[in-house]
């Protein structure tokens, strides 16, 4: 090692924990709608999420969970490995600025992996997982076109979910991949969906395609 | 993930001798099925896949139940027995149950090794790499194949023996057969099979060596993957990419390769020359052809090392090759701040916070710096005036155009009209009363109140939407948690000296009450010390002198005709009896009252460090969200900002 070694700001994770990585950024809908009923059962699958991935030692090292709540939009927690998530208490008010919150993920996502480059830290396609119960109260056409950009070059995986009364053709026209619709408020089943989701993609190799299982909280 | 769903566990299989079997708790879950507990067998498991066992895989396991040695098992977790559904159906196998071990991948990766492998220095790494590397000699010379060698095969007890896992998927050979294996890991697959499909290849001892040159890396480089290095190239570089062609990160030809090593990973120099050959010879794509260096000489290289290390003088945790000049654990911990192996920290000692490694971290953090400057709403310059302000302007126009014709009507009466003078004067006036009556009605018709509420509501919102900004995307609230890092800062150098200074207090008052009973102890009569006869002795004690504790100078000062021999050779006395009380009291015992004191002292201490290194991740969050808010309220900002400018262009075009 040369005497004076460029240790780039954040190689400490990485020498601590190596582990590839496999991220997955969570853009969650506060809007004033999603106060009561279903902000609450949000935060309760926030924590089975943490509580099933701390249940896989391969995956608390290499998962990582970012967080930005939209209305406003907020960063609520960038990429950690999930024992040092702390999963946190949501609160629905304000509008759904979904495009700033998109672009502003989009970012962070970009920023991490420049992050596992400059490291030399290999790791798995990202995930985007958006839950929305509404329509963007902003301008979202400018994130959509980059949500499809990121598809195309395998960038990133972005998955939409709505709830209760979300605008599905929206979302058709911002995710390339069919938005599912949340089946009542489960939650609980989406978020122990998720984690083993990630469980198994983070014991895979990277690059590999892993099946999923199929999602049971969805409705068509 | 597959959880096998509920239905698709038996209560109870059938062994290969037809025994009934109940199995009981889950242990582990992996892809190809789930291992449990068998009640009644407390040294054995049972795997049981999701799905029948195909006529070979059954085969397969039958065969291996009955190559079973004293040696493989000692090493492997081998399969002893066939089960079944009570159908029939084979569905997994019995094996012994390994207790006590962890996967390898805990112990490689730092973070893990400090909570999993307590003690775990690099001396114990280098063990378990030779174990690990006697094992698959055992194998291969049993004439098997590991095959799907990887991170979650092997797993590690506390005394450094290794036992290998999932032996159901390596490959063998009996009476002439060969049994395949169809699965395994790309980061740890040779480049010469990558991208196959492992269904149809044999493998051979010379595949597995790559696997296993991989794994005898991540244990000793800190669970970096010899392939996942710095790419300097364009585009990605994905491990398998990066093994298909040969760019071994810390080669000697690294660089030839555009890889580089990653920041704060260690460079190959920490271990042997012997053993860098032989990674240098594993990792090359000639080797392919040539051979890579075998399980049995790794295990004799590795262990060859074990007698060349040497203990870090400042870190008794650090054990390095003695090859190198200085210990790179340590530079490597102060470049990073993580440490590597853990350290027994003996409980009350704050010596461990390492205030200036601290604080350069704090330094590390990036000022955001100012937010990016925002347009003045002015320098855009007026654009063109909305349809509504347009419209409004020629309705205005139009009804202006009416008022005028409608005040000009009596005008030609005034003209033409052959009415009196007074009359004429009368249209006159009624032609001007009726201009000042259209005007004001044109003008209340056509408020321009509506485009001055919206501007003023525009530069409202613009100018909050600005303070937001300021807010959010400005560095004031850095700012702020810099300062109280800088107090807290302050705090902890403070607690620090009071610390020290209360630790000297403390000894002063310590050694001098002690020093004093000690003193005490000792009659000037029976000193023994020359010139002082027998009557001189009652003489001092009536001056209050009557041990060594009462030989101090202002009292020898009030005895008359005191000579200055014996005055002398009572201050040497003392002072012999006081060198030969520090040498006995060398390392005194604490009170019980003085140990909670500093106990006391030493909580407030940790306290601030607790709040030191919040601090500083607080500031690290602030710093991300700062940064991020830059992109995130951008178009928020530009929106408000059209908006201003838009409807004080509006108002401007359609006057005030």
């Amino acid at each position: 090692m040369s005497e004076f070694e460029q240790i780039p700001f954040g190689a400490s994770e990485f020498a601590d924990n190596p582990e590839p990585r496999c991220p997955c950024l969570l853009l969650l809908d506060t809007s004033e709608s999603m106060e009561g009923g279903p902000i609450n059962e949000l935060n309760q699958g926030l924590a089975t999420f943490r509580r099933e991935l701390a249940n896989d030692p391969l995956a608390m090292k290499r998962v990582e969970i970012g967080l930005v709540t939209f209305g406003p939009v907020q960063l609520v927690n960038d990429f950690q490995t999930p024992d040092q998530f702390a999963p946190p208490l949501l609160k629905g008010r304000g509008d759904t600025p979904m495009g700033a919150a998109i672009a502003g993920g989009l970012e962070m996502v970009r920023q991490r992996k420049q992050a596992y480059k400059a490291n030399g830290i290999p790791y798995y396609r990202p995930w985007i997982f958006m839950i929305t119960d509404g329509a963007p109260t902003d301008d979202w056409q400018e994130a959509a076109a980059q949500v499809r950009d990121g598809e195309d070059q395998k960038g990133f995986s972005f998955f939409a979910v709505g709830v209760q009364h979300a605008d599905m053709d929206i979302l058709k026209q911002i995710a390339v991949r069919t938005p599912l619709r949340l089946s009542g408020l489960k939650f609980h089943d989406l978020f122990l969906w998720l984690s083993s989701s990630l469980s198994s993609v983070s014991r895979s190799g990277v690059g590999q395609e892993v099946p999923l299982l199929p999602p049971g909280w969805a409705r068509v | 993930m597959s959880t096998p769903p509920a239905p698709n566990v038996p209560p109870v299989v059938v062994d290969g001798s037809g025994r009934m079997l109940r199995l009981g708790r889950k242990l582990g879950q992996g892809g190809e099925g789930a291992v449990f507990e068998l009640e009644g067998e407390p040294t054995l498991a049972a795997k049981i896949h999701h799905q029948p066992l195909t006529p070979l895989r059954a085969e397969k396991i039958r065969v291996m139940a009955g190559m079973r040695t004293e040696k493989i098992d000692g090493l492997a977790a081998w399969p002893t027995n066939l089960l079944s559904l009570p159908s029939g159906i084979p569905i997994g196998l019995i094996m012994p149950k390994v207790v006590g071990h962890k996967d390898i991948h805990h112990l490689y990766s730092p973070k893990s090794r400090r909570a999993e492998f307590p003690g775990a220095d690099w001396r114990f790494l280098i063990r378990v790499a030779a174990n690990l590397s006697r094992a698959v000699a055992t194998i291969h010379e049993a004439g098997g194949v590991i095959a799907d060698i990887n991170h979650s095969g092997v797993l590690v007890g506390q005394d450094a023996r290794v036992r290998l896992i999932d032996c159901d998927s390596f490959q063998i050979v009996d009476a002439g057969k060969t049994y395949l294996c169809d699965v395994g890991v790309p980061t740890f697959t040779p480049p010469e099979l990558q991208g196959l499909l492992f269904a149809d290849i044999a493998r051979t001892p010379n595949h597995d060596n790559f696997g296993l040159a991989v794994l005898v890396f991540l244990t000793l480089f800190m669970g970096r993957h010899p392939f996942a290095g710095r790419y300097i190239g364009l585009g990605d570089m994905p491990i398998e990419r990066a093994i298909g062609e040969g760019r071994f990160a810390y080669g000697a030809d690294a660089t030839s390769f555009q890889m580089e090593r990653p920041p704060g990973a260690p460079p190959i120099s920490i271990v042997s020359p012997a053993i860098a050959g032989l990674f240098e010879r594993a990792f090359a794509r000639e080797s392919r052809e040539r051979g890579r260096p075998t399980a049995r000489e790794w295990a004799s290289t590795l262990d060859a090392i074990e007698g060349q290390l040497r203990q870090c003088a400042f870190s008794p945790s650090h054990w390095h090759f003695s090859g190198l000049p200085a210990c790179p654990w340590c530079r490597m911990e102060a470049a990073t701040g993580v440490a590597l192996f853990s350290t027994d920290v003996s409980p009350g000692s704050a010596a461990h916070f390492d205030i200036d490694a601290y604080w350069r971290r704090v330094i590390a953090v990036e000022h955001p710096g100012a937010a990016p400057p925002l347009e003045s709403p002015d320098a855009k310059g007026r654009v063109r005036a909305s349809v509504e302000a347009v419209q409004f302007k020629q309705r205005r126009a139009l009804h202006r155009l009416y008022a005028l014709i409608i005040s000009a009507a009596p005008l030609p009466l005034v003209l033409f009209v052959s009415v009196p003078l007074a009359g004429r004067l009368l249209f006159l006036v009624a032609a001007v009363v009726l201009y000042f009556v259209a005007r004001t009605l044109v003008r209340l018709t056509n408020d321009t109140t509506v485009f001055r509420q919206k501007a003023r509501m525009d530069h409202d919102r613009l100018e909050k939407v600005r303070d937001e900004w300021q807010i959010a995307a400005g560095p004031g609230r850095f700012d702020a948690k810099r300062i109280e890092l800088e107090k807290l800062r302050g705090l902890w150098d403070e607690s620090r000296d009071l610390q020290k200074r209360k630790q000297r207090e403390r000894d002063d008052a310590r050694h001098g009450a002690a020093l004093n009973r000690f003193l005490d102890g000792f009659d000037i009569e029976a000193a023994g010390v020359p010139n002082l006869n027998g009557n001189r002795v009652p003489m001092l004690e009536s001056f209050g002198i009557e041990t060594a504790a009462d030989v101090v100078l202002d009292k020898l000062d009030s005895v008359p005709k005191l000579e200055k021999k014996t005055r002398d050779a009572l201050v040497d006395w003392r002072a012999s009896l006081e060198t030969q009380f520090r040498q006995e009291h060398a390392s005194g015992s604490v009170s019980f009252d003085e140990q909670l004191v500093e106990r006391e002292a030493l909580a407030e201490q940790m306290r601030i460090e607790a709040a030191l290194r919040s601090g500083l991740q607080d500031l690290q969050e602030i710093q991300k969200q700062t940064l991020f808010a830059r992109i995130s309220m951008k178009t928020k900002v530009e929106e408000a900002q059209r908006a201003y400018v838009q409807s004080s262009s509006d108002l401007k075009a359609v006057g005030r």
